[in-house]
């Protein structure tokens, strides 16, 4: 049974702050976000508040990320592994979730095993001890961006499910991954390289929160993917690369990594990140 | 469905590391935790026919996480302690225990979040960390959406103000 909601007072001078940090996330409803913002013009203490409050944003998700690093006590990984038993003789899901978590846990799996000291390689090092060597000579060749490769073969055979995202979804979804990153930003306009916006996602990658902004040729063909987190790494001009079957062209900027990833030649990819960049 | 089970493992292999993240947040001791993470894995044994098809497993673990807890905190009738007295008592207790190092290297964003109250502490650590909607953090912790945006302005608002003098 759900509990009694224990909302927000009613909005006034005195109760604006409570509403700051929802009228940042844009969760407020249209006669709300007015009345903010008509409380906050003329209001130093409210400007005041907005610049604490995105100081803070942009410490959290930060917050206890050591412990992802961290290696699994062995009776926690049995643990896991009696629940993936159990769970395995439930009826199977639709195939797409099937393939959506398999890619995913695949991805998050082959990174995190890479870590040293961790169970499996007291556990099961016979039987994964290929995929072991994988993940460490990923993980120190690539990093993040092994990781958005994984993201992007997935997203780009999900045809399906691109298409039914609405646009007024991709909003909200929008404004409220730049408030999970902590990066103010505006879907950037690929009209001129033929494609259109579909959808934007947040992910995990090493628990960061990461955008995802999926784009699709007006004429046809493969999705091209504009990925962003905050790294705090120096910044970095456009860097081509190339990855298994795709391009890609990474820059960073602001302590965000950035990176543009397709199918495309990357001529294309390149072009892509350098109108995406001003908008990012 | 072999290929199957070996997905269904790793998916909850690879949930192990934000369970714990999110059980430290919890129960400020990462041996606690552990044992929290555990008693998790070992409670989706025993409830996987609640499991709904369609629904994602990491919010599915959460909320049982947070249920266990604060179920095992109305047991020890220790909830009231939730407190910053509590904090320090737990930073004592870690330093003889030997896991000093572990609370120096807290951040001050952590020390800050260890400080607020379990629910705004849970809600923030859903929206904030774990990327959690509103509207997701809501049906995880079984609560109102207006209970969930009421706690994560509060805690944000306790947040900006702790972290203010650095910013």
């Amino acid at each position: 049974m759900t509990e009694p909601d224990e909302g927000l007072p009613p909005l006034s001078a005195d109760t604006l702050p409570l509403y700051l940090p929802l009228y940042m996330d844009g969760a407020l409803d249209q006669a709300d976000r007015s009345a903010v913002e008509d409380l906050m013009k003329d209001n130093p203490e409210a400007e005041e508040i907005l610049r604490l409050l995105d100081h803070a944003d942009h410490a959290l998700p930060d917050a206890f990320g050591d412990v992802l690093d961290a290696p699994l006590p062995l009776a926690l990984a049995r643990a896991a592994s009696a629940a993936g038993a159990a769970l395995e003789d439930r009826p199977a899901p639709p195939a797409q979730r099937s393939h959506f978590w398999g890619v995913a846990a695949a991805a998050v799996f082959a990174l995190m095993i890479g870590v040293p000291g961790g169970f499996f390689y007291g556990q099961q090092q016979g039987r994964d001890a290929a995929l072991i060597e994988s993940a460490d000579q990923t993980r120190a060749r690539f990093g993040w961006v092994a990781q958005i490769v994984g993201y992007h073969r997935l997203y780009s055979a999900e045809e399906r499910h691109l298409v039914e995202v609405s646009a007024a979804e991709a909003d909200h979804i929008q404004t409220w991954i730049g408030n999970r990153t902590g990066r103010s930003f505006s879907i950037p306009d690929l009209s001129g390289q033929g494609l259109e916006f579909r959808v934007a996602r947040l992910l995990a990658v090493n628990g960061k929160p990461t955008a995802q902004l999926m784009y699709v040729p007006t004429d046809g063909g493969d999705p091209i993917g504009l990925c962003f987190l905050r790294t705090g790494a120096e910044a970095a001009g456009l860097t081509d690369r190339a990855r298994d079957e795709f391009n890609m062209t990474t820059w960073r900027r602001d302590g965000y990594s950035f990176i543009a990833i397709g199918t495309q030649p990357p001529e294309v990819i390149r072009q892509v990140a350098e109108s995406a960049s001003v908008a990012l | 469905m072999a290929a199957r089970r070996s997905v269904v493992e790793r998916e909850m292999i690879a949930l192990l590391p934000r369970l714990r993240r999110f059980a430290l947040a919890l129960c400020k001791t990462q041996d606690v935790a552990d044992d929290l993470v555990q008693e998790t894995c070992e409670r989706a044994i025993t409830r996987a026919e609640q499991f709904e098809e369609g629904t994602r497993l990491d919010r599915w673990m959460f909320s049982i996480m947070s249920s266990r807890w604060k179920n095992h905190l109305r047991s020890q009738k220790v909830r009231a302690a939730d407190s910053d007295d509590e904090v320090l008592t737990t930073i004592i207790d870690e330093r003889e225990s030997g896991r000093a190092e572990r609370l120096q290297a807290l951040s001050e964003v952590e020390r800050a979040l260890l400080r607020l109250p379990l629910d705004q502490r849970e809600t923030l650590m859903l929206t904030s960390i774990e990327g959690l909607s509103y509207r997701e953090a809501a049906e995880t912790l079984d609560v109102a959406i207006g209970t969930v945006m009421s706690r994560v302005s509060r805690a944000r608002l306790t947040l900006a103000g702790e972290l203010g003098a650095g910013a």
